[in-house]
């Protein structure tokens, strides 16, 4: 599902932000990517959804390599991917139902199948009675919920959540990354960068560490360390 | 892309462009001013065109004596008309029949406006054989003491050729930087709308949507821009034509008979004028917006 070979990536300014990567998440797995802050979490997942280009080393996420990806193929591997930030980025002038609609619509799924699947969606991330409501009439993990409610909209086989728990407090933490876990069991791999111990103890899933840009521990049943 | 996205995208784009309304304005007002400015001139050069059209017109003179001379007086220069050998063919308008010709260009009865016969003069149209005696010919007739008027198409010629030069030049020029100007102010623009749509952009780029899906609604903008710029222009523009043509057309028959000048047909000129401002309106518009997304919009 995703591979990485001797991936480094060095930004235009000269910082080396990863340094010989090697890594593998198989199909459905759940795997956390911590470490402290400047360590290259974000870096590894915006090479993952090809937000940023490897400087050298191999990349392939779902079948397509990141290297010699074509222009035109990249909006059919985004849709094989589903992503989620921590600032949640919805729409303001847009309602709950309507976010998760524009991902549908943007792909050009029928209309008839759209006004289906939306309430659908919201239903499982638990806001099915707040499809009216506006993202400032919502709280923090609400509209988180509608913003993983928009990424697996597309029916990705990737979840890529960058800091997903990062604007919420603990315990809304924890229920959003249960809701994670469901998705997960219904089998889309999801990875998580983040530093929140709280989240990656309650999971018990794998844990990859990094450190200066280089990967210092990988452990199948991982804890925060 | 369907109809109703399609829609969607437009009302957005008008969305959009008002939330920058500062900036819309200005860059609608520059292409307003390109147009206005490349349309004045070309109406006047197609007005000058149309008015010198062909060589034959130009070797025609019309001579116009003065209203109180009396038969005799007209006779006698009519006799030396017919000795000069320059001369190939002489038409006498008497005043008679100028106010008859006048008569018919106008509803109202002239006579019922207190206007009688005599207030045009009567009129010889001569036409030469040769095109470079025309201007010692006029110069000649026009020092007789019998003759009011002299007007011949050498006059409209001579303006065409000695100064549509410089107009064609500068006009160019003023037209090319102004239009310099609203493509960049409009890039300027669609550039905000890009920035403070950022989200919407990431968003939409990692959902999927195709390259052309994220930049289309920046170039309908762009063009949008163009296209209310156009028809503000055109409005303007018609208005002031289509009151100069009623004002050509209604002024005192004497003014239009002794000037002969015409005026370009009203509507194929409008026709022309908004086709023309359309074109070149959502031209400008899209380049701007092309401008801007080539160097702002990361896809
Ligand atoms: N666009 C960029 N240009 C230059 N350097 C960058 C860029 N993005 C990140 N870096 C640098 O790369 C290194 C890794 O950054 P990265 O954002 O991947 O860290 P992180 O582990 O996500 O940190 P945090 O926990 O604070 O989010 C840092 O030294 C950072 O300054
Ligand atoms: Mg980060």
């Amino acid at each position: 599902m995703i591979i990485l070979k001797n991936v480094t990536k060095v930004y235009k300014n000269g910082t080396e932000a990863l340094k010989k990567i090697n890594m593998a998440i198989p199909k459905g797995e759940f795997a956390f990517i911590i470490g402290p802050s400047g360590s290259g979490k974000s870096t590894l997942v915006k090479l993952i959804m090809r937000e940023e280009i490897a400087t050298y080393g191999e990349i392939y996420v779902n079948g397509f390599d990141m290297q010699g990806i074509d222009r035109y193929q990249i909006p059919t591997f985004r849709r094989s991917i589903g992503v989620v930030f921590q600032d949640f980025k919805l729409l303001p002038n847009k309602t709950a139902y309507d976010n998760v609609e524009f991902a549908l619509q943007i792909t050009g799924t029928h209309k008839r199948d759209i006004s289906k699947m939306v309430p659908q969606l919201l239903d499982v991330v638990g806001l099915k009675h707040k499809d009216k409501a506006y993202p400032d009439e919502l709280s923090g993990g609400e509209q988180q919920r509608v913003a993983l409610a928009r990424a697996i909209a597309n029916n990705p086989d990737l979840l890529i959540c960058d800091e997903p728990t990062g604007n919420l407090d603990p315990k809304t933490s924890i229920g959003i990354i249960e809701l994670l876990g469901r998705i997960n069991k219904m089998g889309t791999t999801i990875i998580v960068a983040t530093h929140d111990s709280n989240i990656v103890n309650f999971m018990q899933k794998r844990v990859i560490v990094l450190k200066d840009g280089r990967i210092i521990n990988d452990k199948m049943r991982g804890q925060y360390i | 892309m369907s109809f109703t996205n399609f829609f969607r995208i437009i009302r957005e784009s008008f969305t959009n462009l008002s939330r920058n309304r500062v900036l819309t304005i200005t860059s609608i007002f520059t292409v307003f001013l390109t147009l206005v400015l490349i349309g004045v001139f070309g109406l006047f050069l197609l007005n000058l065109s149309y008015n010198a059209s062909s060589l034959d017109e130009l070797l025609e003179v019309k001579i116009f004596i003065v209203t109180e001379a009396d038969i005799d007086t007209i006779n006698a220069f009519n006799e030396r008309l017919v000795l000069d050998s320059r001369i190939a063919t002489i038409e006498y308008v008497s005043k008679e029949e100028a106010f008859e010709s006048t008569k018919e260009l106008f509803d109202e009865d002239l006579l019922d406006l207190g206007l009688g016969a005599d207030f045009l003069p009567a009129s010889f149209v001569v036409t030469l054989n040769n095109y470079d005696d025309v201007d010692y010919f006029v110069a000649e007739v026009r020092e007789m003491p019998e003759v009011y008027k002299v007007v011949y198409h050498k006059d409209s010629f001579n303006f065409t050729s000695n100064y549509s030069k410089w107009i064609r030049m500068i006009s160019g020029v003023l037209g090319a930087i102004l239009a310099f100007l609203a493509v960049l102010l409009i890039s300027n623009t669609i550039r905000l709308t890009v920035y403070s749509r950022n989200d919407e952009v990431v968003i939409m780029k990692f959902i999927g949507a195709t390259e052309s899906r994220i930049k289309i609604p920046f170039v309908i903008e762009g063009g949008l821009i163009g296209c209310i710029g156009a028809i503000i222009s055109f409005i303007v523009t018609g208005l002031v034509y289509s009151k100069l043509y009623s004002a050509f057309a209604s002024t005192s028959g004497e003014e239009m008979f002794l000037t002969g000048l015409r005026m370009a047909p009203l509507k194929e000129t409008l026709l022309m004028i908004f086709f023309g401002y359309m074109v070149l309106g959502v031209l400008l518009g899209v380049l701007g917006s092309l401008m801007a997304i080539r160097r702002h919009l990361k896809v």
